[in-house]
């Protein structure tokens, strides 16, 4: 506890600064000394003990999000995969991450750093205790991914950390599901929780479980998750004794600082084949919060200087509205490129990576906020559209190099439409949710390969997508369509992945009141390389849509033309009721293309045609493919098709001018 | 060596070329979009599902699709969205004293 002596030589961080512009741990934690670190390490470990110890942690992390899983029932968690376990060594570095939503573990750094210089002292950090937050100014992308965090003792000193995250139904703030769009600050927005004990020595406080849960519109359903999250904890604490008991904690310690030490090892190799340069990428973020029309520029450059990464954001606009986010924020983005791009061959051990990567980004930016701004669509909107600018900038370092061009994915996710859903089910209850059909997304393509079409998350691999029925079960909707678009992975030589277009109705309820939190509405958030990009998505919905009649003719609509009824479209910063005869449509983003299209197998693109993911008005626009139609199905006209591809050619040099000639 | 699909920088000619063509577009240190045969567009020439913004956002926006070719094969080396008056980005600054250390 706090004495007057202590008080000189611990002071913790500047908590209020912290909670302004974002907590930058220092090198040199500042620790209570009654807390003690064990950093006893084995430094010799024979290699059959550490592959063993590897994959056991491993595992034990894969434990702990089944764990996470079962308990809660999420269809968050189970569908989406929007949680993520970590282990963490005793001062915080992140040991393993497991494959669901790679955004959560560098955040998880920050905030066991901050608990261990900030509440080591008052309240003290105890063995069975765990510490609850959602504070992005302390470590959380947004409010709603709530994170908890377990030291786990060893003869009296913290021996390491164990952390979990999950995106919660409902925490509070002016909209149901707790992203905000519409708000002006972070004042409309769920109440930023920093670190709090919520478990003390295993006993969890009633008084800080009701204050969390009474902010939440959802309580029954956040408790379950409360109850998930720490049975996650306490399972994985036991299971980290065992191994403990088993081998010796000096034993795992080492296993722990080797996986660290390969994970830098392997990012240093990759970083010494490519050459040192700056690459920069811009884009337009559209609207600043729901009613708003304005263009909001955020660019990102980085700087490879040997063996260190630099980001930078010059050029930003200031925080503004609902569109922000923290440094916590950018920096867990970045896991989410460097993680399937460099770290593949480390199961996805980031924090050698992150001993080389510096941010430098401007303070009181839309990629660097102050405190009040609105971040609460800091995950899905904020922190995505960042994630998009990463990619672009990483893809044009790694295509530098004969090792790492093929390890390369064009930006898989270069726009999203987050819908939060809200009303009462078919059972006459409250729902609320994220609608998991986001996860609908493709990867872009790669220097040896097309892009996947509705692939899923490439950083977010063990996160599925919902089945049609899986959705019907759990809330009141009614699925008429769902299939792979057409025309929307950008052309290429090396096509992008499309990507999925799904509707759905109100089924035995009123209505659903639905907020729409997203960017790239208009344009993707990134170019890709020497191809065209994917196309933006959308969010649709016709009125009063004639539903019965097509039921009653025994035919299923594919599209919303279908209808004889008007279509609107929604910004991607939106709420909306869909009434129970509304028919609402969302269309996920496709990814961009590598290559340029004209130097595409004509065949492939027949193909693409027959499948319908291209459409004849791309085949010819876009790929200079004419397709002879006189047979059963369609093939190549080779002449036709050299003959167009000769003329885009004249084309684009008779409409093009050289920029440098003009100035 | 390879700097983009492409693109070779030549690091003893200091010079940026066309890999299909073997044209030299720039010098090294350059921005090579500034020196490639540029095609201007509304963003709807992005690709065929792309719509005006004014649908999207219920206004019009300056914003631009821009292409850039091979001034000589014509090969496409990239596209960018911009508002029409702000500058062609450099997306490529390779360090030319790291390739000659
Ligand atoms: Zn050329």
């Amino acid at each position: 506890m706090a004495t007057d002596d202590t008080t000189d030589e611990h002071q913790g961080t500047n908590v209020w600064e912290d909670f302004s512009e974002g907590y930058v741990p220092r090198d040199e934690l500042d620790i209570h000394p009654s807390v003690t670190l064990h950093d006893e390490t084995e430094g010799d470990l024979d290699p059959i003990t550490y592959e063993v110890l590897r994959h056991r942690l491993w595992t034990i992390n894969q434990d702990h999000g089944g764990t996470i899983e079962n308990v809660s029932g999420s269809p968050v968690a189970y569908y989406g995969g929007d949680f993520q376990p970590a282990i963490l060594k005793e001062d915080g570095e992140v040991v393993f991450n497991g494959p669901y939503v790679q955004l959560f573990s560098p955040v998880a750094e920050l905030v066991v750093k901050w608990i261990l210089e900030n509440r080591s002292d008052n309240p003290g950090i105890e063995p069975g205790d765990i510490f609850l937050s959602n504070d992005p100014w302390v470590g959380a992308t947004h409010q709603a991914d709530v994170f908890f965090a377990a030291p786990v003792f060893h003869e009296g000193e913290i021996f390491c950390w164990l952390t979990n995250t999950l995106h919660q139904y409902d925490i509070g703030g002016q909209n149901a599901g707790s992203f905000c769009p519409g708000a002006d600050d972070v004042f409309d927005e769920p109440v930023p929780i920093p670190p709090i004990k919520a478990v003390e020595g295993g006993e969890v406080r009633e008084d800080v479980r009701q204050m969390y849960l009474r902010h939440s519109r959802l309580p029954n359903m956040v408790r379950l998750d409360f109850n998930a999250q720490v049975a996650g904890l306490q399972v994985t604490r036991e299971n980290i004794k065992g191994i403990i008991d088993e081998y010796g904690a000096e034993t795992i310690k080492g296993s722990m600082d080797k996986i660290i030490e390969d994970s830098e090892s392997k990012f240093i190799d990759k970083l010494e084949k490519i050459p040192d340069g700056t690459w920069r990428t811009r884009t337009y973020e559209e609207g600043s919060k729901i009613g708003n029309d304005e263009l909001f520029e955020v660019t990102l450059q980085m700087e490879k200087d040997g063996n260190n990464l630099i980001f930078k954001n010059e050029g930003t606009e200031e925080n503004v509205g609902a569109i922000n986010l923290t440094y916590a924020g950018f920096r867990t983005a970045l896991s989410c490129a460097i993680n399937p791009m460099m770290m593949w061959d480390q199961l996805w051990v980031h924090s050698g990576a992150y001993r080389h990567i510096d941010i430098e980004t401007q303070s009181g930016t839309i990629s660097r906020a102050s405190h009040p701004s609105g971040v609460s669509c800091g995950a899905n909107l904020a922190a995505i559209l960042q994630i998009s600018l990463i990619y672009d900038v990483m893809t044009r370092m790694l295509v530098t190099s004969d090792d790492t061009r093929d390890d390369m994915i064009l930006d898989p996710v270069s726009g999203i439409s987050v819908l939060s859903q809200a009303g009462m089910d078919q059972w006459g209850n409250p729902f609320g949710t994220m609608n998991m059909d986001v996860m609908g997304v493709p990867w872009g393509a790669r220097s040896t390969r097309d892009g996947m079409d509705v692939a899923g998350y490439v950083y977010s691999p063990r996160g599925p997508l919902p089945n049609v029925e899986q959705n019907e079960q759990d809330y009141p909707m009614l699925y008429m369509y769902r299939y792979n678009a057409t025309d929307y992975g950008g052309p290429g030589e090396n096509r992008g992945g499309s990507s999925m277009q799904t509707a759905w109705k109100p089924h035995k309820t009123q209505a659903i009141q639905t907020v729409v939190a997203g960017s790239g509405g208009i344009k993707p958030n990134t170019s890709p390389m020497a191809g065209y990009p994917g196309a933006p998505g959308s969010v649709r919905m016709v009125e009063n849509a004639d539903f019965d009649s097509h039921l009653a003719d025994r035919s299923m609509p594919t599209s919303l033309d279908e209808f004889d009824s008007e279509v609107t479209e929604y910004h991607t910063k939106s709420e909306f009721v869909q009434t129970e005869p509304d028919v609402v449509e969302t269309q996920s983003p496709g990814a961009g293309g590598y290559g340029d299209p004209i130097n595409r197998d004509p065949e492939k693109v027949c193909s693409d045609v027959v499948k319908g993911t291209v459409s004849r008005e791309s085949a010819r626009k876009y790929y200079g493919v004419i397709l002879d139609e006189d047979g059963d199905e369609p093939t190549v006209d080779a002449d036709a098709t050299e003959r167009r591809r000769e003329e885009i050619v004249e084309n684009r040099l008779a409409e093009s001018t050289i920029p440098a000639e003009g100035e | 060596m390879q700097i983009h699909r492409y693109l070779e920088l030549d690091a003893a000619a200091e010079a940026i070329s066309c890999t299909e063509c073997g044209t030299t577009i720039c010098n090294a240190e350059e921005n090579y979009r500034k020196h490639s045969a540029m095609r201007t567009g509304p963003i709807t020439e992005a690709g065929v599902p792309f719509v005006p913004p004014e649908d999207k956002i219920g206004r019009k926006t300056d914003l631009e699709f821009r292409e850039f070719f091979c001034p000589e094969c014509a090969v496409l080396l990239q596209t960018e969205f911009a508002k029409e008056d702000d500058p062609i980005i450099h997306d490529i600054e390779i360090d030319l004293d790291s390739l000659s250390e």
